[in-house]
């Protein structure tokens, strides 16, 4: 370890110092409330959009309507469920409620190569049913134009896609399909 | 002879005195060279008896009162008789000293023929004595003439030896001249070598002494290495702690993260009145994002101060290793120099003792140098007294020649 390499590392740690970091801190602070400050340009009308929550999965960015999201959270213990379809990662335990994993690549046959094993997940309600959607990176409640969807006719469950390729899945209609059902019929 | 003897009478008297006195004359002739060759003998050799002499003095005596005797002698015979002797004396004369007076045969009664026949054996008896002394006097002679040719001989033979001898101990005062030399030099040289000796001594002393202050230095350099391996130890242990921390403070973001993931879920859902409610889950969720970045941030540093902190943990290792083996290689150091001086030490001892010993050799080619002068001395002198020795033999030589030569002239 030469000494110059040891400088690079105090330099490194010198950006965390505290002081550095308070003037940082206080200039992004400024910046974001003179953002918060200005007037919204041109307000768009509320029938004109649709509020989605996106996340990442694999390569693909998808997008679910926001209200049919229970809850989102970090994936605890998986218990395996022998016997069930790939798409069923198993079940987990969230605050009492039993709650099976769904992973969209194996029901969309786009089969995962290097597999980081999703860490995050987000719980979905439709047709009484819930499940939870792995993925691997939440990225948060955005807005749709429903101008600048693009239908995606040949694929199944989804609505469209926008012009930055977040995917927007049909869950009601996903949550017909018969192969979701296994074992027992009401 | 002896018939006409017998009718002696006085008128004859005169006529027996004068052969009487012609006899007497002869024999005085006779003695005379006997007497000089005697002379001669006692010359070289003074210390000769001189009771030698009183033969021929006798002699002298008994001619002359042979003369007197017969004076009033006088008969043929006698005449005969003194004929005869004066023949043989006469022969004598010539130097037939084997010559012997023929003793007539007269009777009792007639007292001059009694003085006759004595004087005859008295003579013959001279004779017989001369002759006794002249081959004595030979023979001596001949021993004399062979020693002296010996002793020439042998002083011709010392003369030659000495001059050899003379040339011998030349060469070799020459020889000891240049092995004196020689050592001179070599007792330079053994001085120089000890001087060299010293010096290198003193160099291995404080070669000692540096390498005990090397050994104390790396002692001292393992004592601060091994210091630095534990502060690095505490160090990669209070790394690790913070690593620790940071896993805590990121599941914190984490959760801070889904809280306002749900948060502004919730907003949206609510609509219009969640508007101001989404702006602060917003906030949250940023100050979140934030918190996760800062602590990659962090964890990334960490990360590599503990790589550094490894590898400073292994060079330290290393270096404490070198430090051990780098402690051995100057014990080893230290040892071959102590060596070395002791060898110096020796070496400049025996430098020294061999300074001193070509001293010596030196003090003892001198002391040769002048045994040799001396001998070369004793040499001349020794070759002059043995040619005055020489010379004195030569002259004894030529001295016996000359005895020889007298001596020829007789028979013997």
């Amino acid at each position: 370890m030469t000494s110059a390499e040891w400088a690079d590392h105090w330099r490194d740690i010198d950006l965390v110092d505290g002081s550095r970091q308070a003037d940082l801190l206080r200039s992004r602070l400024r910046e974001r409330a003179q953002q918060y400050a200005a007037p919204l340009p041109d307000p768009v009308p509320e029938d004109r959009y649709q509020t989605v929550l996106a996340f990442e999965l694999g390569n693909e960015q998808y997008a679910v309507d926001v209200m049919l999201v229970r809850a989102v959270r970090t994936v605890p213990n998986v218990t395996p469920v022998p016997g069930s379809p790939p798409f069923y990662r198993g079940v987990v335990n969230l605050r009492g409620k039993i709650v099976t994993l769904f992973d969209l690549r194996y029901f969309f046959d786009m089969l995962p190569h290097d597999d980081q094993p999703p860490h995050e997940l987000i719980v979905v309600e439709a047709n009484r049913l819930e499940m939870a959607l792995v993925c691997h990176h939440v990225r948060g409640v955005t807005r749709v134009l429903h101008s600048e969807i693009a239908g995606l006719p040949d694929i199944r469950y989804t609505r469209g896609v926008t012009p930055d390729r977040l995917i927007l899945l049909d869950i009601a209609a996903l949550f017909e399909d018969d192969r979701l059902m296994i074992g027992e019929r009401d | 002879m002896n018939d006409d003897m017998q009718p002696s009478s006085r008128q004859t008297s005169i006529l027996m005195a004068l052969s009487s006195s012609i006899v007497l004359s002869n024999a005085i002739a006779a003695t005379t060279p006997v007497l000089i060759l005697l002379l001669l003998a006692l010359r070289d050799q003074p210390e000769a008896d001189a009771s030698v002499l009183i033969v021929p003095a006798i002699a002298l005596l008994a001619g002359v009162a042979f003369g007197l005797l017969v004076y009033n002698f006088s008969s043929r015979q006698l005449d005969r008789s003194l004929n005869a002797y004066v023949a043989a004396l006469e022969k004598v004369a010539d130097g037939d000293l084997n010559q012997r007076l023929p003793i007539p045969n007269l009777s009792s009664s007639d007292r001059e023929g009694q003085i006759i026949i004595r004087l005859g054996e008295a003579v013959n008896l001279v004779l017989d004595r001369i002759l006794g002394i002249v081959v004595e006097i030979n023979r001596a002679l001949q021993r004399l003439e062979s020693d002296t040719q010996a002793i020439l001989e042998a002083t011709s033979r010392q003369i030659t030896m000495a001059n050899e001898q003379d040339a011998v101990v030349t060469e070799t005062t020459a020889t000891v001249n240049e092995v004196r030399a020689t050592v001179t030099e070599t007792a330079e040289r053994a001085q120089s070598v000890a001087e060299t000796a010293q010096v290198s001594v003193d160099i291995s002393r404080s070669g000692t002494a540096a390498v005990s202050e090397t050994i104390e230095g790396m002692e001292l350099i393992r004592r601060k290495v091994e210091d630095i391996a534990d502060k690095i130890l505490v160090l990669s242990e209070h790394t690790q702690q913070i690593g620790e921390i940071i896993a805590a403070v990121n599941n914190l973001a984490d959760q801070s993260r889904m809280l306002a993931l749900n948060a502004s879920v919730e907003a949206a859902r609510a609509g219009e009145e969640g508007k101001g409610f989404a702006v602060v889950a917003m906030e949250v969720r940023n100050l979140a994002d934030q918190n996760r970045d800062a602590t990659v941030q962090v964890r990334e540093i960490l990360g590599e101060i503990q790589r550094a902190t490894n590898s400073a943990v292994m060079v330290t290792e290393e270096g404490s290793k070198g430090v051990d083996q780098g402690q051995l290689l100057v014990n080893s150091a230290g040892d071959s120099i102590r060596d070395l001086a002791r060898a110096i030490e020796e070496a400049a001892m025996a430098a020294m003792q061999i300074a001193a010993s070509t001293r010596q050799q030196t003090i003892g080619m001198d002391q040769l140098t002048q045994a040799m002068r001396t001998i070369k001395h004793a040499t001349t002198e020794t070759v002059s007294s043995t040619m005055q020795v020489e010379a004195s033999v030569q002259r004894l030589r030529d001295a016996a020649h000359r005895v020889r030569d007298v001596l020829a002239g007789l028979r013997l």
